[in-house]
């Protein structure tokens, strides 16, 4: 118990590292994603002021930070490599610093090259050009080809230091480690502190805010799975307790057969099958509507607004809820038929009650314990399963966004919908131990004996 | 019971001869005579010109006779189910591999020795750690950046941590002199350590992390599915494991051996370990059931699985696609269904 609660922040932390990770590994430049959506002209139109823009607002952003509190590194390698913004150019610098071992000449090539590429006035175009290739390129032959286009008054200076960088080689640097500490200024803080403060950053598809676009998904996934997880408990207990108490009767052996196979067929597939035979017209048989949650009509009566809704929900909130009715109806049987070969049932038979009080009264308050628990690892399965059913009912939800966002690469949105799953997830657990612990006075007065 | 294991043999079985048993090319071929392969099409070749969707029992234009249907695309459904099936059996048995590799070891040292069952000097202790932590830091530091391959980095990874735990190995024998409460042997906290990591691995969202790792990758590979499945999935062999050990550990034949002067490792992998393999088949069964369904679910949102790739999922999202063609929604999920009840019904 107490341990789970020391593991609570510690999974989180990682799982906001894990996100970060993603968004740092992610292909894509968020920078440029930011200058699409002001509206900031493409590269073609002129190269020099979308730098300068560029540089602006990645450094506004805070992409000039170095990426984490410390960054392993070598003796080849600055501790200011992060404050070249831009992904590829910063990749050719420090693939010519590894190669080299010698961080003073590269950086002088590096300025060099940035001069005639963007700053010097009056260089010929295909000098430009070429400059602005080395600027992405690392490999020697490439530098020195293009060196050769060079020629002039142009690339003397790029031309010096690369000869400079050549002589001074000393590539063993690189086996020199250095641990670099850069305290609080780094981007994983950053992203840290704005997911502390509620910021889970915008959307790179249609500029919106994450959080707003999760609070739009969230009431309808969370009325999805609250009422498939109200059914499950509402049909499970007592089909589990009367499994039970009339074993291998044909009652018991039917349902032990049907929950056998509720617990295995895959759902999306069973969703598969109503959704293609029952929302369809292909075989006669389109009865129920085939996407959304339904738009009752705002003058309508409770009646209408119920009968639409829950003919759009029918099938979906069946999908979700019998693999886990059938999984918790197994466990209950078990678990009661294990307190029903417990003395103190003969005994409360003996004192004269029936057999429903005494299966009631006695063994469902000892046997419902690992209901509970179950509730723990059911709530994130429930969300897993909700990606598969809604993308099959097209049910505009959480997991449908998932999925949307999943395909066009939208990793702010995905990030923070996999923080808000592991987060739903550790919580399902340590909400399974806390109610374990207060539901059972035995645990509660063994605590206390050991004490 | 029985048709449980027959099916999942066949299943093994048709994965293992699904070159002979879906293809093009005549099995056999000579002047008078041609054997054909019971499904004579291939799973991926597509046949635009051909019937496209076709109910099942249609004939194809040479007269070869397309049995379960064909797809939006003329490709055929029984060789799809074929292909379905090896990467399915593929799936799961790789999976089973990796789960096996990181759970096995894992979940029975923390059974077996718990915390203090594995008794270490601590000096020697204090040396192994310090020698991966620093050896893996110097190699993330200098040598990941000279690395040419995967391979190569790991091989120099081991390397680094070999020559650091032998250098604080050495440093640690001299600073025994000045320091004896070194040579104290206390116990190795695997117990703890064990459920620390599967806690922390098990907080994470299984099919969502899935989800979001596989569209974050260029190319979707069957490979890195497998990899990922076994990453998330090994922490339930690992927990049963510990507690079938921590169970066994205690039986009387244990204590005897022990007396008898057997070594704790051979008490472990010889002698307790085989007393939990039994019940470990029934969990691996079951992981394998989950783990073909989590990679039938991707490859039916389309998520990771490489395009041309037929697999039941994928042949489930096209049935969406088009309502009317029922043989590609009830066959392959069929086929699912049957593989995920045999994994459970060796459970019990």
């Amino acid at each position: 118990m107490l341990r789970r609660l020391l593991y609570l922040p510690l999974s989180l932390l990682l799982l906001s590292l894990l996100c970060f990770a993603f968004m740092q590994l992610s292909p894509g430049d968020p920078v440029e994603q930011r200058m699409a959506m002001q509206g900031t002209r493409a590269m073609s139109q002129d190269p020099a002021a979308y730098f300068t823009r560029y540089r602006r607002l990645a450094t506004e952003l805070g992409y000039d930070l170095p990426p984490f509190y410390l960054t392993l590194s070598n003796a080849s390698l600055p501790d200011t490599l992060h404050r070249i913004v831009v992904a590829t150019q910063r990749r050719t610098v420090r693939a010519l610093a590894v190669r080299y071992g010698n961080w003073p000449a590269t950086q002088q090539y590096y300025r060099a090259v940035l001069r005639l590429a963007y700053h010097l006035p009056g260089a010929r175009d295909a000098s430009i050009t070429a400059a602005r290739k080395l600027l992405t390129h690392s490999a020697p032959a490439f530098i020195t080809r293009e060196l050769a286009v060079l020629g002039g008054a142009d690339g003397r200076d790029i031309r010096a230091a690369f000869t400079a960088l050549v002589a001074g080689a000393s590539p063993s640097t690189t086996l020199w480690p250095r641990v670099i500490w850069h305290g609080t200024a780094n981007q994983y803080h950053r992203y840290l502190m704005g997911l502390l403060r509620g910021e889970l950053g915008i959307s790179y598809t249609d500029r919106r805010p994450v959080a707003q676009k999760i609070a739009r998904a969230l009431p309808r996934t969370a009325l999805l799975n609250g009422l498939a997880l109200f059914l499950v408990y509402l049909l499970a207990v007592p089909l589990g307790m009367y499994m039970a108490y009339y074993r291998d009767s044909t009652f018991d052996r039917a349902a032990t057969f049907l929950t056998f196979l509720g617990f295995g067929i895959p759902s999306f597939w069973v969703a598969t099958l109503l959704a293609n035979f029952l929302t369809t017209p292909a075989f006669g048989m389109d009865y129920f509507p085939s996407m959304g949650y339904g738009d009752v009509p705002p003058g309508a009566g409770w009646w209408m607004g119920l009968r639409i809704t829950s003919s759009h929900l029918l099938l979906p909130v069946a999908c979700l809820t019998y693999p886990s009715l059938a999984y918790v109806a197994r466990h209950l049987r078990a678990a009661a038929l294990l307190q029903l070969r417990q003395p103190y049932v003969n005994t409360a038979l003996m004192k004269g009650m029936t057999g429903a009080q005494v299966l009631w009264r006695h063994v469902f308050r000892n046997a419902a314990f690992p209901l509970v628990t179950l509730l723990g690892g059911l709530l994130p399965a429930l969300l897993a399963g909700s990606v598969l059913i809604e993308q099959v009912f097209n049910l505009p939800g959480m997991g449908r966004l998932l999925y949307t966002s999943a395909l066009a690469r939208d990793w702010p949105v995905v990030t923070a919908l996999v923080l808000l799953n592991g987060l739903v997830t550790v919580l399902g657990l340590l909400l399974a131990d806390i109610g374990y612990l207060l539901l059972d006075p035995r645990l509660r007065l063994e605590k206390r004996r050991q004490l | 019971m029985r048709w449980a294991y027959c099916f999942l043999a066949l299943l093994i079985g048709v994965a293992l001869l699904s070159p002979w048993l879906a293809t093009e090319q005549p099995l056999y071929q000579s002047d008078s005579v041609v054997i054909r392969a019971p499904i004579p099409f291939d799973a991926q070749a597509t046949a635009l010109a051909g019937p496209r969707n076709a109910a099942p029992g249609t004939r194809a234009a040479d007269g070869r006779r397309h049995w379960l249907g064909t797809d939006r695309l003329g490709r055929d459904t029984a060789a799809g189910l074929v292909a379905g099936t090896r990467v399915a059996v593929l799936v799961g048995t790789g999976s089973l591999l990796i789960v096996l590799l990181l759970g096995v070891p894992l979940g029975a040292v923390a059974g077996f020795f718990g915390d203090g069952g594995l008794r270490v000097a601590r000096g020697r202790q204090l040396a192994i750690a310090l020698g991966v932590v620093l050896g893996s830091m110097y190699a993330g530091a200098s040598l990941w950046i000279i690395a040419r391959s995967g391979g190569e980095f790991v091989l120099w990874w081991g390397c680094t941590v070999g020559v650091f735990v032998a250098a604080c190995w050495l440093v640690q024998r001299v600073l025994l002199r000045w320091l004896p409460a070194l040579r104290r042997p206390v116990g190795v906290p695997c117990d703890r350590l064990v459920l620390l990591l599967i806690e922390v691995v098990s907080s994470v969202p299984g099919l969502i992390v899935l989800i979001a790792v596989l569209a974050l990758v260029r190319t979707p590979s069957l490979l890195l599915i497998v990899l990922i499945i076994g990453l998330i999935g090994w922490t339930s062999i690992a927990r049963f494991l510990r507690a079938e050990l921590l169970r066994i550990r205690e039986l009387p034949y244990i204590a005897a051996a022990r007396i008898t002067g057997v070594g704790e490792w051979r008490l472990l992998w010889r002698h307790a370990l085989p007393n939990a393999i039994g019940p470990l088949v029934v969990v691996a069964a079951f992981f394998v059931g989950s783990s073909i369904l989590a990679e039938a679910m991707l490859s039916f949102l389309g998520v990771g699985v490489p395009a041309e790739q037929v697999t039941w999922g994928s042949m489930l999202q096209q049935s969406r696609a088009r309502p009317q063609a029922w043989w590609l929604a009830v066959f392959p999920g069929l086929l699912l269904t049957l593989t995920v009840l045999a994994c459970n019904r060796l459970r019990r």
